[in-house]
């Protein structure tokens, strides 16, 4: 590896860092010991209409040394936040599989999803030996969303939001759809009668 | 929408990507779209646009590189399909201290006002819109807005087209574009 080449690969690594730094992303729960301190489950799921189709998204993050990767492919990164008020990033972040159900422990106060979506294209290049970019555009949610959390919840329902997008990554229409039925039968399953799950549909911005 | 100051030409980069096959003349099934973009308020000139293929599943071709005079960007010829600008740029700064190439990353949100389909052969206008500067934190890229010129008409820019095209030599062949051309100027 020559001098310009090392150099150009040192840049790509120093704009790849930050995508895994100074977020918090909450983990799946798989148990009810993993619902620890004031943390409320949040059940659901998301879907795509249409759902990607194989290679659409295109993550060209080169070495990509944390393997940044996973959590764009085939996946949603929702940012949250205490306050209703759009923004691109926060500290606190959720990351489920599209087109999967979701089991994930989130900090009671973080009520509002804020900003995040689906990244469509990441394409981190060098221009230059000095010099990386990323190229980026991403399907963003219609936001704020929120969760209906109330006092003594320990799970709740969130309901399967469907996106649907224009072949130019934007959102056309979305809305919530109940299958709290068949979602409760697996949730108790999973986590018994001490974790109960509450229907709270997750509350859309007014159009 | 950001802005980015780079180190490198970016027409270097972006011919590796872009649709280089030459264009038949006489192929009908090809349009031509164009556009302005008032760069007046913004820190570097316009000297090309890229626009996106956004329906292609197919990796390569998907972007056209579309030069720019004086505002006014057009491609005598684009395949059906839906498009939209997804980048542009130019060199700004002060001449042999800061001067640098500029890129503008016009699509990270989707939807944007150059979005079109285009279904049949014919010419397609992206509009007109001027640059505004957006405020941005210090350690931030900087950001834009592009506001619609409603005081700039398709027709006024279809004049300047027909002009950039019969004035162009490399165009000379384009007869059928051209006509394409007039024939929409005529119908406004």
């Amino acid at each position: 590896m020559n001098g310009r080449s090392l150099r150009r690969r040192l840049a790509l690594l120093a704009l790849a860092a930050p995508l895994t730094a100074c977020v918090t992303l909450h983990d799946p729960a798989e148990r009810p010991t993993d619902l620890t301190g004031d943390k409320v489950l949040v059940v659901g799921r998301i879907e795509l209409v249409p759902p990607l189709w194989a290679d659409e998204q295109r993550l060209f993050l080169g070495a990509d040394p944390f393997n940044t990767r996973r959590y764009y492919q085939g996946r949603a990164v929702l940012f949250l936040a205490d306050t209703p008020v759009e923004r691109d990033q926060t500290g606190d972040a959720i990351n489920p599989q599209l087109e999967q159900g979701f089991a994930i422990a989130v900090p009671r106060s973080r009520r509002f999803v804020v900003g995040g979506g689906v990244a469509m294209n990441l394409d981190l290049r060098a221009v230059s030996a000095r010099q990386a970019v990323l190229d980026r555009s991403d399907l963003h949610l219609p936001v704020p969303l929120e969760f209906d959390f109330r006092p003594g919840d320990r799970a709740i329902y969130i309901g399967t939001l469907r996106i649907y997008r224009d072949e130019f990554h934007s959102v056309v229409r979305a809305e919530v759809r109940d299958e709290y039925a068949a979602t409760a039968a697996e949730h108790s399953r999973r986590f018994g009668p001490d974790v109960p799950l509450r229907r709270a549909l997750l509350r859309m911005p007014r159009a | 929408m950001h802005r980015r100051a780079l180190l490198l030409s970016v027409p270097a980069v972006l011919a590796g990507c872009a649709s280089t096959t030459p264009i038949d003349p006489n192929d009908e099934s090809l349009s031509v779209v164009f556009g302005y973009f008032d760069m007046k308020d913004a820190p570097s000139s316009l000297e090309w646009v890229s626009l996106k293929k956004y329906d292609s599943r197919v990796k390569e071709g998907e972007w056209y590189s579309l030069a720019a005079r004086d505002g006014l960007f057009f491609h005598v010829g684009i395949e059906p399909g839906a498009y939209q600008v997804d980048k542009f740029g130019g060199t700004g700064g002060i001449p042999l201290l800061t001067r640098r190439p500029f890129e503008y990353d016009y699509a990270a949100k989707g939807r944007n006002q150059t979005a079109v389909r285009i279904a049949r052969p014919g010419v397609y206008f992206l509009g007109a819109h001027r640059y505004v500067e957006s405020p941005s934190g210090f350690f931030e890229n900087g950001k834009f807005q592009m506001q619609p010129m409603p005081d700039l008409s398709e027709k006024q820019l279809l004049e300047r087209l027909v002009k950039a095209i019969e004035g162009d030599k490399a165009l000379a062949g384009y007869t059928r574009q051209l006509a394409l051309v007039k024939r929409r100027l005529a119908s406004l």
